[in-house]
């Protein structure tokens, strides 16, 4: 896949504009979820979801097939996120409404069946849970997280994207996956008391 | 597969297998490893929270080019515009990861490399640094209880001991072998101690070797030049 990118971007910069379809594509779905769980807006997140893309094709001539397309996708995308939530401050009390939610997936007024709406409303709230919960996570650790269970990045190209070292990078996923589990059991057992 | 690998198993969303394990080297490792089994224990309710629900988010499946446009919400009025300084910063990261791409194999070794070289140099300099102060406070000390003096000090008048002079002026400069002559030549003068009060277990030291004896008896030796106690005890 990534050598896939690499070719796309090298015809993009010969100047095949249309190969850059296929690379959002690719990519979008992602990236919103990403970014809607960062900035606990979709709205939002679909406005620095689209600031990525066009970034990247302005600057695509400072590509390089030394390095991955998508670490380098993932990196723009997460310095915007970051740039827009200091801009208005962090919300992690506020609920959060996936891309998926809005634009993707299955609205639960469209399920033909009560079991389909019920995974769907369990969907949801299992997805909301997750973004609260990384949103608790110190910010290195949650976003070390996203990079390696939602753009699928190796711990190499998380290392690079983070600016950190290798044992860094998942010593950071690891921190974040402990503090994610327990908080996680904190509020199976919050559920099972009430 | 080493514990390293197990961990990037773990939290690798792609071989995410609830309940089970993904491979057979993970499972043989894992049946055998109690830290790793741990770890996986710790470590899964968030991996079912990550890598087990909304699948087709991580895999993003799209159609086409015209359906993917048709899938892009309204932007509802607003219009994300692209600044100079976003642009600017997608630049600034290709040229830092092409920088790390092409230092990723020399940079970490030659940091490492660097430390444990001033490292090693610093624990030499201290300890040729030690080494050196230890030479300089022992060795003269040594070689002044080793070796004769070519001039014997001069010795205390016989009728006064040196001993309990120093004893009484507290001088703990008073050279401890004057004292000694000058107790030999007190005491064995007359072949008995003339002052049975000042008799010692110091009388004597305890290492009788030939210097010893020798400055004993040369300090035995009254002025007029008789044969003291001491040269009768030693010939």
């Amino acid at each position: 896949m990534t050598s896939d990118d690499s070719q796309l971007m090298r015809r993009v910069q010969d100047g095949e504009f249309r190969c850059f379809d296929v690379l959002v594509e690719r990519y979008r779905p992602a990236l919103l979820r990403v970014a809607a769980g960062m900035l606990a807006d979709a709205a939002l997140a679909e406005d620095v979801v689209q600031e990525t893309f066009l970034a990247v094709f302005a600057a695509r001539h400072t590509f390089n097939p030394a390095f991955h397309f998508r670490t380098w996708l993932w990196t723009i995308l997460l310095n915007f996120c970051r740039r827009h939530r200091a801009r208005r401050g962090r919300q992690p009390e506020q609920l959060v409404r996936s891309a998926r939610a809005n634009s993707e997936g299955p609205a639960i007024t469209e399920a033909q069946t009560p079991e389909t709406a019920l995974s769907a409303l369990l969907l949801r709230e299992r997805s909301e849970q997750l973004q609260r919960l990384l949103s608790e996570l110190p910010e290195v650790q949650a976003d070390a997280i996203r990079l390696r269970f939602f753009a699928g990045l190796t711990y190499h190209e998380i290392a690079q994207s983070m600016g950190v070292s290798l044992g860094g990078a998942k010593l950071r996923v690891r921190a974040g996956l402990t503090k994610l589990s327990q908080q996680f059991r904190g509020d199976e057992e919050l559920c099972d008391e009430l | 597969m080493n514990c390293d690998d197990v961990f990037e198993a773990l939290t690798d969303p792609a071989q995410y297998d609830p309940g089970h394990a993904s491979s057979v080297q993970l499972a043989e490792h894992l049946a055998m490893c109690p830290r790793c089994r741990q770890m996986q224990q710790v470590l899964e309710p968030a991996r079912s929270l990550l890598c087990g629900d909304l699948p087709a988010e991580r895999v993003p499946v799209v159609e086409s080019q015209a359906e993917m446009l048709d899938d892009l919400p309204p932007a509802a009025g607003r219009t994300p515009v692209l600044s100079v300084e976003a642009v600017g910063l997608a630049e600034a990261i290709a040229a830092q990861l092409t920088a790390s791409s092409n230092g990723k194999s020399l940079r970490p070794r030659h940091r490492f490399f660097g430390r444990r070289f001033f490292a090693a140099a610093l624990r030499n300099a201290a300890l040729v640094l030690f080494g050196a102060l230890a030479v300089y406070c022992m060795g003269p000390r040594d070689r002044d209880s080793d070796s004769v003096p070519a001039v014997v000090p001069p010795v205390a008048p016989a009728n006064s001991c040196t001993r309990m002079e120093f004893q009484q002026k507290g001088r703990a400069s008073q050279d401890a072998r004057r004292v000694i002559l000058s107790c030999v030549a007190c005491h064995l003068k007359e072949g008995e101690p003339r002052n049975k009060s000042a008799s010692t277990t110091l009388f004597w030291p305890r290492r009788h070797t030939a210097t010893h004896i020798s400055l004993a008896a040369e300090a035995g030796r009254g002025s007029n030049g008789a044969r003291t106690g001491a040269e009768t005890l030693f010939s």
